[in-house]
């Protein structure tokens, strides 16, 4: 099992990355988990309802059925998440992050999130999504 | 002893300069137009004791038209605040991370629904309005016909009446702006300042109707240009004010949620910032406490609102020439509509408005019967009952682009009572940040 606290140093932020990983040690499985995270945030920034499945392959139709109609409702979105915990064990993650959305431009939301990801062979995928 | 001569003539200046500012005011219009001490019909018939004829004549019209001041009044405290449009607010679906329109309505004009605004969201508008009332309690404003009676109406000359046929020519121009303010996710609280412009005609064409008197022209007479006895004189008074109205102050909360319809409480707390004597306020402070359940339904959602308005005291529900102040009725207002989005930038509302006004003087028309026993003539009075009010409302809000708003809406009578403007436009921006 590894568990990894952010450092008060702050964030180890990949150019360009919409999502930044805690600074200090982190586990071998932390980059494919951050690639997990960034494809969910293009699909959400690009409204791409087959990319977001890509990640979470266990949408249910009813769940696509929302996420149409919230790209449809959304003109813009940026997400930004910076990763404050990952816990990797057996196969499996969760990963708490604190979550910055600017909705078409201007109206932002801040909120916590937990993301639980297991590892399949095509990498690392999201199970479920939470507060 | 100079000294206090000058004193008691600078008050004596100051005091008629005040009487006269106060003559001005629209809320006198009416009781003053036939003159300070009411009408007067010239008279060369001499009591017994050869002292002139005074040949006053009494009115329900002038006596009691400050109805017409409490109507209008009432009408200004009737316009509501737009509900915020929540069409641009966004909730979280929190098993996928992604955001959706809390609503793709952008909401209902003049009535209410339960969403709140959201948290540190804010959304400011402005609304125009322009009222041109056309009837009071189904009588023609521009045909008031009313009966003056002789002071001590008697057989035998004190039965002469006058007869008048009224104009009254009042248009209400309001521009509110609005600011609504997301304290919590569930609660709202919202400023709403009026910009009102009153304008008051009044024309009357008085007419002796000389039932005992027929024989003798000298005792009720007008006197015309030529110094004979005339029949009948015209009098006019007219005036505009304007000036800030009635501030309005809300706080709204969505309080549950019952399955698809969404419950919420408020209060609106009216100031009486308007100058009432100008008729821009109600002169009265309020309060309304509501409740409002709409559905949150995205595209179709229906919505209903129930308040209970209690007033303060106010000088136009007393008598507004001797300063003294009475209860302005208490409201029942209750409204019932729905928000259809057409499209994701167009929303249609649709509603009815109502209220219920308890215990106001109305006007009711009447037919005065004279002493003759055989003359009659159009008349008016007053009585004391509670009536509902109800209008409909019809329009729309575009979304152009961004979060900006174009709302337009008629109001329209749908029954006769009250002061009544037949058709009501409404033209407004909003915007949400």
């Amino acid at each position: 099992m590894v568990v990894v606290r952010p450092a008060a140093a702050g964030y180890d932020l990949a150019p360009e990355s919409p999502v930044a990983l805690p600074a200090g040690d982190l586990p071998t499985e932390a980059a494919g988990i951050r690639k997990t995270l960034e494809v969910y945030v293009r699909a959400v920034e690009n409204k791409d309802v087959q990319l977001f499945r890509s990640v979470k392959p266990n949408l249910s139709d009813e769940e696509e059925k929302r996420a149409r109609a919230a790209f449809k409702s959304v003109q813009s979105q940026v997400v930004r998440i910076s990763v404050l915990s990952l816990d990797v064990r057996d196969g499996r993650a969760v990963v708490k992050v604190a979550r910055r959305d600017t909705l078409n431009g201007s109206i932002v939301s801040s909120f916590p999130q937990t993301f639980q990801l297991a590892k399949e062979t095509s990498g690392w995928t999201i199970q479920d999504i939470g507060r | 002893m100079t000294r206090r001569i000058l004193v008691l003539a600078a008050s004596a200046v100051l005091m008629s300069a005040g009487a006269a500012r106060a003559d001005e005011k629209l809320a006198f219009l009416i009781p003053h137009l036939f003159g300070q001490t009411g009408l007067v019909v010239d008279s060369e018939a001499r009591l017994p004791n050869g002292q002139t004829h005074s040949a006053h004549f009494n009115s329900a019209f002038q006596a009691e038209f400050t109805q017409f001041n409490v109507a209008l009044a009432s009408q200004l405290t009737g316009l509501p605040i737009p509900s915020p449009a929540s069409g641009f607010t966004y909730t979280l679906d929190p098993t996928l991370g992604l955001f959706n329109r809390s609503t793709k309505s952008f909401g209902p004009l003049l009535s209410e629904r339960a969403e709140t605004i959201g948290k540190a969201k804010v959304s400011v508008g402005v609304h125009y309005q322009r009222f041109t009332f056309d009837k009071i309690e189904g009588v023609d404003l521009s045909q008031v016909s009313a009966v003056f009676t002789h002071d001590n109406p008697a057989p035998g000359g004190r039965d002469d009446v006058v007869t008048t046929d009224n104009a009254i020519d009042v248009s209400v121009s309001q521009l509110t702006g609005y600011l609504n303010y997301g304290l919590s996710s569930w609660l709202d609280a919202a400023v709403s300042v009026p910009l009102v412009q009153t304008e008051l005609n009044v024309s009357s064409v008085a007419t002796i109707r000389r039932i005992g008197t027929s024989s003798n022209p000298a005792i009720h007479f007008f006197r015309d240009a030529s110094g004979g006895f005339g029949t009948s004189r015209n009098f006019t008074s007219s005036g505009k004010a304007s000036g800030i109205g009635d501030v309005v102050l809300r706080l709204k909360a969505r309080v549950t949620t019952l399955g698809p319809v969404a419950v919420g409480l408020g209060v609106d707390g009216r100031l009486p910032t308007g100058d009432e004597m100008n008729l821009l306020g109600a002169g009265a402070w309020g309060v309304k406490p509501f409740v409002v359940a709409s559905s949150t339904g995205k595209t179709f959602s229906p919505h209903v609102t129930v308040g209970y308005e209690w007033n303060g005291k106010s000088v136009l529900a007393g008598d507004p020439v001797a300063g003294t102040k009475a209860d302005l009725p208490r409201q029942l207002k209750f409204s019932g509509g729905a928000a259809l989005a057409v499209t994701s930038n167009l929303t249609l509302a649709l509603d009815v408005i109502g209220r219920r006004i308890f215990d106001a003087r109305r006007l009711s028309p009447t037919t005065f019967h004279a002493l003759d026993g055989r003359t009659t003539f159009p008349d008016i009075s007053f009585v004391q009952r509670s009536e509902n009010e109800l209008s409909g409302a019809a329009g729309f809000k575009f979304n152009p682009r961004g979060r900006l708003l174009i709302d337009a809406n008629v109001l329209f009578a749908l029954d006769n009572h009250g002061l009544r403007d037949k058709v009501t436009p409404l033209v407004g921006l909003e915007y949400a940040f």
